[in-house]
């Protein structure tokens, strides 16, 4: 029975073994590569990735591979994993709240660009830009978003959504997951200090569901399930440009948003520097930065770049933001605080 | 079964005892002391020399997580038992109802369906704008009744419910066939003395269904410990959580190693805790032996009350695990069928996934039926002298109980340990796709073997005999004497191991780059931008390929069985003559 079996089976792994193809890598041998390592969106068809990819090309004669991991939280474990040893020359995707984490492994270089702070254009929370390591690419609020058509009564603050009736249904994604997750319990912690964990037992009976990742928010938010939506404050204008709808509107908090700044640097281990820097530099070029809105739907990071039709903003919020060591030193502490506060 | 000294004698025959499933066996555990260890090593050493234990007691959280999981797990356990054990006497009592082929088909699938779907699926069902909600809607906007509507679906309820969407059809599928299997003369015998339901139950229904009961339950008790998409897409927040979300956490968010690894300890002692309480069970000491055949069950005429009542409550029965299974899944198809279907279908990337997918699917589920035959072999080996020496004892414990762990293994923590393992002598992208068919392997492998060796085992003891009558060598035996009486189950387990990896995305999100896709990684792409059209579509597209792989391994399993079956001859003619 068993010699039987083994027969049989060696026979079925051996032809089956054929059936698996291994995509050889496409590199061409005579130009250099360079790896980006990046988040699943950034990279796919519809993202910013592929223009940006031929853009770069235009002026480098090299090969540009982005590789699309699941996620930010997913680009900074791969290289923590992979050490010295990553295949990646630069990471691109990261935000503010994860900076100073990422730049303690010691795994980054610093980009080397000047006059970084002469060419951006980031909200006055921003502070002036000295950050050796990391060039920021891009910017966002986040922001809950509605249906303006269904939700009549619109808060127009935190605290009044903290106050609001039992009936108002909000998603939110959860901060050991999601970067709005994260961002949005910054945004507590900014408004309320201590207080923070108290807000959110306020908060919790509204909360529907807590995702895990933006998407499954987003997704339930569109098909009704709750009023408002934790995104970005330019989901309205992904709506009316790509869209052509106009009934989604974000609520303006009156104590400001909090924000994220995406952002790239590349590593200490790359063997293709200039190159890297070059890629950097290229991020801040208007060739990059116009590709941006309308792929991303983030606001461009430099100055000079008209927003497309459909991005304006009216009354433009005023944003929050926590300087990066702040985050990290803290980070553990305040997400142990966010889920037993959730808990009980 | 008489002449056990004649069984005595032929496996003492065996000079080496079953080596192959002790080879798995040795393999499985060996790989989970590796990983765990090479998860240590991995980690950042700690700041201050911290045991695990003071670990275990810094962190109110482990505690929180151990006990939401255990509650959540029973919960959804009984509530899965429940379900299945009046519904498996139902659907074999109305075997011949309209429609019940197909129920009995959408059984065997609820299990294999993608879980993000799955809960997609029950969400337009119960959810807020949910076909009930709507209904519900309607009644109280056409009457003067006060507004009736659900509360909100998310929560402990909602993980609960999804667990017995996936698990109660998954042991109906196994108690079903243990019921039909029950000879004619017993039905007979109740006709004649006038049994009436509840006695048929008690001696009929229950004695053939009740060696299932607890292996069935501690294999779902598992399955919901360790849950992992379904909790934290339905659970509402951090207040229902398992130790495989602190796990995930630990590893992605915390990168605290130790965390990992005491977590999986834990996790790993959970399931050797529900294997003792397997083994030690009265229930499981008095197994009665029974006679599998591969006669169809059509063929038997369950004993029909004509009781109105009866037929109604039935009724009311087939209704319930009409709108628990199959209600979501037809949502979820209206959800899908739009124009953004053919979108999909046009774009290549759809097509090159497919094709990844289905590769890893059907190599998966050809790799998982071999090994969880041997490992059912070696199962039946074990069992098979009458007075096992000690080791014999041990290894049986062995075999059962690393099944049971690489139920339990995270998969977070497999995929780490192995990038952890390979990174140093591989490029981790070129090899993915054969890391993700490992990873599936090692998932698919506790359900399969669960789902055979019963049955296996009483197919080899009644094999074991005819073979000698007949003088067969292995392979015809194989072919005449198992085969048609194990076909289908074999068919059942490729089909379901095949579409449980062709809907995971597990491990491939650690793995994942452009070059190599799969249809979940897709949809997980598609769900990341607006366009939630356009990945519902994708969705019902993954349902569509899921259901008709899991068809071909059934298909394959009709094939497997249909060599002349001797075995089935000869217990009826056995039947004839008593």
């Amino acid at each position: 029975m068993l010699k039987t079996m083994y027969k049989l089976s060696l026979k079925a792994i051996s032809l089956l073994s054929l059936f698996i193809l291994l995509s050889p890598a496409l590199a061409d041998d005579h130009k250099p590569e360079l790896t980006v390592y990046t988040y699943d969106s950034f990279a796919a068809d519809w993202g910013p990735g592929p223009q940006i990819k031929s853009g770069f090309e235009q002026t480098c004669d090299c090969v540009l591979t982005f590789v699309g991991l699941d996620s930010s939280l997913g680009i900074l474990g791969r290289i923590r994993l992979e050490g010295s040893n990553s295949k990646a020359d630069v990471i691109l995707g990261l935000d503010t709240s994860q900076s100073d984490i990422a730049r303690q492994t010691g795994l980054l270089a610093p980009h080397g660009l000047t006059n970084l702070s002469m060419r951006l254009d980031l909200p006055d929370a921003a502070g002036t830009w000295d950050d050796q390591h990391f060039v920021p690419f891009d910017w966002g609020f986040f922001a809950f978003i509605y249906d303006e058509t269904k939700l009549l009564d619109v808060p127009a603050s935190m605290a009044d959504l903290i106050a609001a009736d039992q009936d108002m249904r909000i998603v939110i994604q959860d901060p050991r997951t999601s970067t709005p997750g994260f961002g949005l319990m910054l945004w507590l912690k900014t408004l309320y200090g201590d207080q923070a964990a108290s807000q959110w037992q306020a908060l919790s009976p509204k909360i529907v569901t807590v995702t895990k990742g933006w998407s499954e928010a987003y997704g339930l938010f569109l098909d009704g399930e709750a009023d408002m939506v934790l995104s970005y404050t330019t989901s309205p204008a992904y709506h009316r440009v790509a869209e052509s709808q106009t009934q989604y509107q974000y609520a303006n908090f009156s104590e400001g948003h909090y924000m994220q700044i995406e952002v790239a640097a590349m590593l200490a281990s790359t063997d293709q520097p200039e190159l890297a820097q070059s890629f950097l530099d290229f991020l801040l070029s208007d060739a990059t930065q116009d590709v941006i809105p309308t792929t991303n739907w983030m606001y461009p990071a430099t100055k000079q770049i008209a927003l497309p039709e459909g991005f304006e903003i009216n009354n433009k919020p005023s944003g929050l933001l926590l300087a990066d060591d702040v985050v990290a030193r803290n980070q553990e502490n305040w997400l142990k605080e966010w889920v037993m506060a959730l808990s009980q | 079964m008489a002449n056990h000294s004649y069984i005595y004698h032929y496996a003492h025959g065996f000079r080496f005892l079953p080596l192959s499933g002790l080879v798995i066996v040795g393999a499985l555990c060996g790989g989970f002391v590796l990983a765990l260890t090479a998860l240590l090593q991995a980690a950042a050493p700690l700041d201050a020399p911290q045991s695990f234990y003071e670990l275990l007691t810094s962190d109110a959280r482990i505690g929180y997580a151990l006990q939401s999981a255990l509650f959540q797990a029973a919960l959804s356990t009984i509530g899965s038992v429940i379900v299945a054990v009046p519904l498996s006497v139902v659907m074999a009592r109305r075997y011949h109802w309209f429609g019940m082929t197909f129920l009995r088909l959408m059984t065997g699938l609820a299990f294999v369906i993608p879980t993000t779907v799955a809960a997609s699926g029950l969400l337009a069902v119960w959810g807020r704008q949910g076909v009930i909600n709507s209904i519900l809607m309607a009644i109280s906007d056409m009457t003067p009744l006060p507004l009736l509507e659900l509360p909100s679906f998310f929560g402990l309820k909602a993980v609960v419910l999804a667990h017995i969407f996936f698990n109660a059809p998954l042991m109906i599928r196994i108690f079903l066939p243990r019921i039909l299997s029950v000879p004619e003369n017993h039905w007979r015998l109740a006709r004649m003395t006038g049994m009436t339901p509840r006695d048929q139950f008690r001696y009929i229904e229950w004695p053939a269904i009740k060696a299932m009961i607890i292996p069935m339950m501690v294999l779902v008790f598992l399955f919901c410990f360790s849950s992992f998409s379904l909790v934290l897409m339905l659970g509402g927040g951090p207040a229902v959580t398992t130790l495989e979300v602190e796990i995930y956490a630990a590893i992605r968010i915390a990168y605290n190693f130790h965390l990992a690894v005491l977590l999986t300890m834990m996790q790993i002692a959970v399931a050797v805790i529900m294997l003792l309480i397997m083994l030690c069970h009265p229930l499981m000491r008095q197994t009665m032996p029974q006679a599998v055949t591969s006669i169809k069950p059509s063929s038997i005429h369950i004993l029909s009350s004509r009781s109105k009542l009866l037929k109604i409550l039935d009724i009311i029965c087939v209704l319930f695990l009409f709108s628990l299974l199959i209600l979501p899944i037809l949502a979820l198809f209206f959800k899908g069928l739009t124009g953004d279907l053919f979108i999909v279908l046009a774009e290549p990337v759809f097509w090159q996934a497919l094709q990844n997918s289905l590769t890893i699917a059907l190599t998966t589920a050809c790799c998982v039926s071999f090994l969880a035959m041997m490992l059912a072999e070696t199962r039946y080996q074990l069992g098979l002298i009458n007075s096992p020496t000690r080791w014999q004892i041990v290894a049986r414990l062995l075999l059962e109980s690393s099944v049971m762990i690489t139920l339990v293994i995270p998969s977070i923590v497999m995929g780490t340990t192995m990038f952890i393992l390979l990174r140093s002598y591989a490029d981790i992208f070129a090899i993915a796709p054969y890391l993700v068919l490992t990873a599936n392997i090692l998932m698919g492998l506790p359900v399969s073997y669960r789902m055979l060796s019963g049955k296996w085992v009483l197919a080899r003891q009644q094999d074991q005999h005819l073979r000698l009558a007949y003088g067969m060598n292995r392979r015809t035996s194989l072919r005449f004497l198992i085969m048609p009486v194990m076909g289908r189950d074999i068919g059942l387990i490729f089909g379901m191991v095949a579409a449980m990896s062709m809907g995971d995305l597990g491990v491939i999100a650690l793995f994942s780059s452009s070059d190599f896709k799969t249809l979940p990684w897709l949809l997980y792409e598609q769900a990341g931008r607006y366009r939630t059209d356009e990945a519902s579509a994708t969705a019902v597209l993954l349902m569509g390929v899921t259901i008709m792989v899991f068809i071909l391994g059934s298909l394959t399993g009709r094939l497997l069985s249909r060599a002349p079956s001797m075995a089935a001859t000869h217990v009826i003619s056995h039947h004839k003559a008593g």
